[in-house]
């Protein structure tokens, strides 16, 4: 069941290719802006100054890239359609936020090789490409069902005609990814200057700590989005 | 009677606060260093207490309406909500004050001034989501889940100054080794602490009374309507 809604996703998500490539352009054009804004910045300030905004631009795009299907699938009523055939609220957010986070995951690993060559900090200990890949997993584990769950919850208010609704999603979404992010920026950084991080992961704090925040969002989302969407 | 007892309470409740601040911004011994620009400090750490004693009630009201969804327990999460939102906003007007002239800006994107703004921020994502929720059960769920994230932002506020490098002070009243306050200034404080956070409690409790006459009222209207 949950391949079969993985697969209605993904083609919905690739039928919509402006999605995917807006937000791919949106964070070049961030990686651009910043790079020339540190242009002068010593080497050990750019490779602090890389971390941050990796996971800055990567926060900004996969939240608009939920955004985006969000709407788009309020306007074709996907979720009112799949919750009446019936599919589970659960397996749905699941599937959702695994396509989501396979696609966010590759379009942030070419996103992140173009900062490295941008910012002339490509290679450093631990490989580049593999701390990303670490980094990223829990840390789109956590992100992604957040992000769903916010839209949905925006969605579902402004189908009861509040007019704040709009606030909600970064009102609640950006405070409750901070943490995340930082623990991601905190990991990333020690396992990127780390030449033996691969051997060594699982002595770090911040990579566990990472795990069960990203752990703890996951469940807390996919419970709560089964509630709002029951609801 | 009862409207006169709330009348009373109210009025000796906030006396008691005007005095004391009255007290402590006019007659309280100065600061060595910072003459009286320090008295700032007993509005904004009373207040910066207050909003985090209410997080931790936020905390058990949100595991407790998890399991139990009450319609009173709503009611106070809103009050807590509102207070909440009220005593961070003013600990962060209060600190904005207090570092323009001993800091030199108005604002910075220190640790612990960002880590207490994502708390405003919380507390302002919980009562949208609370005003936008419909469902007594969804609301009592979504909101429990919320209050508790609120509160596990309180002890990465106070270790800020710890974990990362900051303009603002390392804590100096509970800390090993004894307050470094001096016994005057400290006692002040902790009265004005004292104060605040009754008012916050009467807040709480009055805002709690008014949310559900409201919807009692409401529901009556709706009833003969029908």
């Amino acid at each position: 069941m949950i391949t079969t809604l993985q697969l209605f996703f993904l083609r919905s998500l690739i039928r919509q290719k402006e999605q995917i490539l807006s937000s791919l352009c949106f964070g070049l054009s961030l990686a651009l802006l910043l790079s020339l804004g540190t242009a002068d910045a010593a080497d050990s300030v750019k490779k602090e100054q890389f971390a941050v905004m990796l996971f800055v631009i990567l926060l900004i795009t996969t939240s608009w890239m939920i955004m985006k299907s969000s709407t788009s699938h309020e306007k074709e009523q996907t979720l009112t359609t799949l919750l009446l055939h019936p599919f589970k609220a659960s397996h749905i957010i699941i599937s959702y936020s695994s396509v989501v986070m396979a696609l966010s995951l590759i379009t942030h690993l070419i996103l992140g090789w173009i900062l490295a060559v941008l910012f002339g900090v490509a290679g450093g200990g631990g490989g580049l490409m593999s701390s990303l890949i670490i980094c990223l997993m829990p840390y789109l584990l956590g992100l992604v069902p957040l992000g769903c769950l916010c839209s949905t919850l925006t969605i579902h208010s402004s189908h009861s005609g509040h007019n704040s609704s709009a606030l909600l999603f970064p009102v609640i979404y950006f405070p409750l990814a901070t943490p995340l992010t930082l623990v991601s920026i905190q990991t990333f950084k020690l396992l990127w200057h780390d030449s033996d991080s691969l051997v060594r992961l699982s002595s770090y704090p911040s990579f566990w700590l990472l795990c069960a925040l990203g752990v703890f969002y996951a469940v807390l989302s996919i419970n709560l989005f089964s509630q709002v969407v029951s609801s | 009677m009862v409207f006169k007892h709330n009348i009373l309470g109210s009025i000796s409740i906030l006396s008691l606060l005007t005095i004391l601040w009255g007290y402590a911004l006019f007659f309280a011994v100065p600061e060595k260093h910072q003459g009286d620009v320090y008295r700032i400090l007993y509005v904004h750490v009373p207040s910066a207490a207050a909003a985090f004693l209410i997080s931790g009630i936020l905390f058990i009201q949100g595991i407790i309406s998890i399991k139990k969804p009450w319609s009173s327990l709503l009611f106070m999460g809103k009050a807590l909500g509102e207070a909440g939102l009220i005593f961070t906003l003013l600990t962060l007007v209060t600190g904005s004050l207090w570092g323009r002239p001993t800091w030199g800006v108005w604002w910075t994107w220190d640790a612990r001034i960002t880590t207490t703004f994502l708390l405003a921020l919380l507390y302002g994502g919980y009562l949208l989501v609370w005003n936008h929720l419909d469902s007594t059960d969804t609301k009592a769920k979504v909101c429990g889940v919320l209050g508790i994230l609120i509160a596990v932002d309180v002890p990465i506020i106070y270790q800020s100054v710890t974990w990362w490098r900051t303009l603002h002070q390392p804590p100096s009243i509970i800390r090993s080794g004894g307050s470094t306050m001096d016994p005057e200034i400290l006692l002040t404080l902790l009265a004005c602490t004292a104060a605040t956070i009754a008012v916050a409690g009467w807040m709480i409790a009055y805002r709690t009374h008014i949310l559900k006459l409201h919807h009692e009222i409401h529901y009556q209207a709706l009833g003969e309507f029908t």
